[in-house]
């Protein structure tokens, strides 16, 4: 069986319209270590946990796909697929820039313990959560298009909405996905809905673009 | 001169030989065809690395009914030492004494509420706040104290309880014999004052309750069911010849587990007990007797039959 399916490799816009994908890019996070990967699709594989992390070290280390440790922190509904492939690229570029040509401007911006390390309980670090709000903000930034909406999985995570993101993105909506039976058993069919709603709310913005004026005689 | 020509060594000529184009080669013309590439964005150059976006708890909002507020007094995170009732006293037993099952119920989960925001804020006290004054404790200790006395009283209850059925055993044949001269003397006129009075009697000397699916069938039922059955035929037999030949054939005792059931569930009038005495000739004419071997598991059928219909005819009374 081919392993070339879904997620397993960079999708482009085409091929995510032709497949039946809704624009939108996802963003997961690891339950255990706090960290963050983005996806095209609603699932992920071993490649978006390669693609997201370059220079892995004790403190950031490569985590694995147990799908149980894993759970959708935010979809962003965008209005068309090239914007969708662009913000997966912005933001994947962002986490190359943080931890590679960047990595001293990014550190210096980590909280810190007393030994000087970043902040953690147990396995928990919760500033790459943070840095993943801070690079999804920033690359809607660079997205033209108006009529976006971010999905959250919890509204704590998102931030103080009117010191960061109402004064950079007043146009963005921000919704929540609803809590209660939002489980790791029910997330797939939670990701189909708002799919399907987002194909459906694509399918009809194309249909009045597409569609003749009225013109009165 | 034979050879003019300049001679050249045999490997000039390739040496020579014109390889490539000495004028640029033309550029083929434009294609109408070309395929647009499949990827055409790209990641932004001017993407800059921000500081991370704390979570904000003002986001969340929690409502006023949640469950997890019953750890807390009025939505406060800690009561301050002198909110607490310092002058409060435990209840005492005399005073539990005088209350309900149902008020001992509710004063126990009150307390236990209590004693579960005081435990919730002498913890935050002790390891949060590392004080090694424990305010909390004092009103804890009164709570619990309460609590002990409640266990206390409804144990006394429940000794009073046992000692009494333990005391009845010997005085229930006396006292079967009493009511049932009460019962029998009373007058027509007092029917629904005796019956009442039968519906009482019974849950406490057989533990049957007038409500049939609420009982368990046992021994105890099936021969609490015979007697019944048979005082209720006594009841009627001086004011309907048909009662009074029916408890006569039967040598003034219902011995049949189904007989007395069809005479138990009739109402509790002259011509509903004349009906159920001319089902049991019926059933006698036919030869349909519940062997002894079988009354429980007969009976327990019937009370299940009986229990069916009577939700059926509700359920449908709903409906209407």
């Amino acid at each position: 069986m081919s392993k070339t399916v879904g997620a397993s490799r960079f999708r482009t816009a085409k091929w995510l319209q032709k497949a039946g994908y809704a624009p939108q890019v996802y963003v997961f996070r690891n339950l255990e270590s706090g960290q963050v990967i983005y996806s095209q699709l609603p699932h992920f594989t071993q490649r978006q946990i390669d693609a997201n992390f370059y220079r892995p070290n004790w403190e950031n280390k490569k985590p694995s796909t147990r799908r149980d440790i894993w759970k959708c922190m935010a979809v962003v509904d965008l209005p068309d697929y090239a914007s969708t492939v662009k913000l997966y690229q912005n933001l994947c570029r962002l986490r190359y820039l943080r931890e590679v040509p960047e990595r001293s401007t990014a550190e210096s911006m980590r909280k810190r313990d007393e030994f000087g390390h970043i902040w953690y309980s147990s396995q928990y670090r919760p500033t790459y959560t943070q840095e993943a709000v801070a690079d999804l903000r920033e690359s809607l930034t660079k997205c033209k298009s108006q009529n976006i909406t971010i999905h959250w999985e919890d509204p704590w995570r998102m931030g103080d909405l009117n010191k960061h993101w109402t004064p950079v993105l007043p146009s963005v909506k921000h919704e929540v996905i609803n809590r209660v039976g939002n489980i790791a058993r029910e997330e797939s069919v939670i990701l189909k809905q708002l799919g399907e709603r987002a194909r459906i709310a694509f399918a009809e913005a194309s249909a009045q673009k597409t569609s003749p004026k009225n013109v009165n005689i | 001169m034979l050879f003019t020509a300049k001679r050249g060594f045999h490997g000039t000529v390739s040496a020579l030989a014109r390889t490539r184009y000495t004028k640029p080669k033309p550029k083929p013309e434009p294609r109408s065809n070309v395929r647009r590439p499949t990827q055409e964005t790209h990641h932004d150059r001017d993407l800059k690395v921000s500081a991370p976006i704390p979570p904000a708890a003002g986001n969340l909002e929690c409502p006023v009914d949640h469950p997890l507020w019953q750890f807390f007094s009025a939505q406060k995170f800690m009561r301050k030492p002198e909110e607490l009732d310092q002058k409060s006293r435990s209840w005492t037993i005399p005073e539990l004494r005088r209350k309900s099952f149902e008020d001992l119920h509710s004063l126990w989960y009150t307390c236990l509420k209590e004693r579960n925001i005081l435990a919730r804020e002498n913890h935050l006290l002790l390891h949060s706040m590392k004080s090694s004054r424990e305010v909390y404790k004092d009103v804890d200790e009164r709570i619990r104290t309460t609590m002990w006395r409640i266990r206390h009283v409804l144990s006394e209850r429940d000794w009073a309880f046992r000692l009494a059925q333990q005391d009845f055993q010997e005085h229930q044949a006396e006292f079967i014999k009493d009511f049932e001269g009460l019962f029998l003397q009373a007058e027509a006129a007092q029917d629904v004052e005796s019956f009442e009075m039968l519906s009482r009697f019974q849950l406490a000397v057989f533990g049957i309750s007038e409500y049939i699916d609420e009982n368990t069938v046992d021994r105890k039922f099936v021969d609490g069911l015979k007697y019944l059955a048979t005082l209720k035929l006594k009841k009627f037999a001086s004011r309907n010849d048909s009662i009074q030949q029916l408890l006569t054939t039967s040598e003034n005792k219902i011995s049949d587990a189904g007989e007395a059931f069809i005479i138990f569930t009739s109402e509790n009038s002259e011509s509903a007990v004349e009906e159920a005495c001319n089902a049991v000739k019926e059933l006698r004419e036919q030869g349909n007797a519940v062997s002894r071997y079988d009354e429980l598991e007969t009976v327990a059928e019937y009370v299940k039959q009986l229990a069916q219909t009577q939700l059926e005819t509700e359920t449908s009374e709903e409906t209407k």
